[in-house]
């Protein structure tokens, strides 16, 4: 089996929105003691290449559960519950 | 005794988290401007800029942007609760943002995005006048870290610390002259040469005591982020360069309760790599290899044209498939996997990458 993508694109236009993300979410974290305390924001990953863990601790490079990871995050400091997609619960 | 304290003490951790897992944790509320300080006033940042002011004016949509057109689920699916995310989270509005930067070169940003030919003529003439009142600072520059390019617009120190301290008055000015409540630096500026980590990077008291001594592995990138953590100002690496992943980086964060994140967006290649790649491990399809081959011409090109550059890239690109494919865990589907970064400068692209 052979996969061929042939991607083009305008590398700056997909940077820019990343550049307004991280600037609106990491402003959000110096407002929030919960999160500033400390010090990587590993739930940003999803914005980067080569996220930064501390160390010992492996990078998640899913996008998927990068996504997961950071809107669980969003959710835990509203006090929403986490979505685990168990989804068990739907058919009692 | 003590393990009935820690007991109590992690008993009361839970009970505590447990009321504010109900109520949220406090947040202070985005009033005020925000503050954008960019190092490398280039394509990405003027596209940034540029983009907000069309969105802020109405003619052009945030496209790509979480936090502008994205939308959480809260509760079970059958709740109907999806709130756009810039609702649910107090997030500063565009409308907030004032925006400065440093470049080598002393184009203010209206030129300097013509230069870069990203974005249409048409919506950058309807920017203009924001774009052209954003000029760049003069930049801390080391041209051993970045061996193709070269400007004027550079900073002139006695060493790697009085540097530094030129960053911070440039912050502690932007401060009052915007009239920012609060500030980001982002780091938009090119691939540095690839460094490992030394001992200058271990401790704070370490990195400070080698940019008095102008240590060669403190990069310019570093300069800028002990700048801006030391001012209070949080700190995003878009680039693959080492900066704020160093120890001494971790402790200043930590110590100052300054957050930092990296590194290098996600923007072309790798996006695509990390969703095909958990595709084949779901299914556990096994890999023989994977060849990446990106064809530009823009600055971010030149730069990475040289082989230290190049480097610090390829780690960067090479770490997300091992990450992802866990080759320890399957040998035989992963454990042989042959994975070629190629990086093809090639002037008439410009902006516009083949992957």
């Amino acid at each position: 089996m052979q996969i061929k993508v042939d991607f083009l694109c305008r590398d700056s236009i997909l940077a820019a929105p990343i550049v307004l993300d991280l600037v609106l979410f990491l402003d959000l974290v110096q407002r929030t003691p919960e999160l500033r305390r400390l010090g990587i924001q590993e739930w940003l990953s999803f914005y980067f290449k080569s996220p930064m863990t501390p160390p010992g601790l492996y990078p998640e490079h899913d996008l998927f559960i990068q996504l997961i990871k950071l809107k669980n995050t969003l959710r835990h400091l509203r006090g929403e519950e986490l979505i685990t997609h168990l989804g068990l619960e739907y058919y009692d | 005794m003590p393990k009935t304290q820690k007991h109590a003490s992690k008993a009361a951790r839970t009970e505590k988290k447990s009321d504010a897992q109900k109520h949220g944790f406090p947040i202070q509320p985005a009033t005020g401007k925000l503050g954008v300080m960019i190092p490398g006033m280039g394509a990405v940042a003027t596209t940034f800029v540029a983009g907000v002011e069309a969105v802020r004016t109405g003619i052009a949509a945030p496209i790509g942007s979480l936090t502008q057109m994205g939308t959480i689920r809260l509760g079970k699916r059958t709740d109907g609760r999806s709130p756009k995310i810039k609702e649910f989270v107090p997030l500063a509005g565009l409308d907030d943002l004032v925006f400065t930067g440093w470049d080598i070169f002393e184009d203010d940003m209206y030129t300097a995005a013509s230069k870069a030919g990203v974005l249409e003529r048409d919506l950058l003439a309807k920017v203009k006048t924001r774009l052209q009142s954003i000029k760049p600072q003069k930049a801390v520059f080391d041209h051993n870290y970045v061996k193709k390019i070269d400007g004027p617009n550079v900073k002139k120190g006695k060493n790697k610390m009085d540097l530094a301290e030129q960053l911070r008055q440039d912050i502690r000015d932007f401060r009052k002259s915007s009239g920012a409540a609060r500030l980001i630096t982002i780091w938009c500026a090119s691939t540095e040469t690839f460094i490992e980590p030394t001992a200058a990077h271990q401790s704070l008291k370490s990195l400070e005591k080698a940019m008095k001594e102008n240590d060669e592995f403190i990069a310019p990138s570093m300069v800028y982020a002990y700048a801006s953590l030391m001012e209070g100002v949080p700190f995003a690496n878009g680039a693959p360069n080492l900066t704020v992943d160093v120890p001494a980086m971790l402790e200043l964060s930590r110590e100052r309760e300054v957050p930092i994140c990296g590194k290098d967006f996600k923007t072309g290649q790798t996006l695509l790599k990390t969703v095909l790649a958990p595709a084949f491990k779901a299914r556990l399809l096994g890999l023989s290899g994977w060849y990446s081959t990106n064809i530009l011409g823009n600055r971010d090109g030149e730069v990475l044209d040289d082989p230290g550059s190049f480097k610090t890239k390829e780690e960067s690109k090479l770490g997300a498939l091992e990450h992802i494919l866990q080759p320890s865990l399957y040998p035989e589907l992963y454990g042989n996997i042959f994975h070629k970064v190629r990086i093809n400068y090639y002037p008439p692209r410009g902006d516009n990458k083949e992957g």
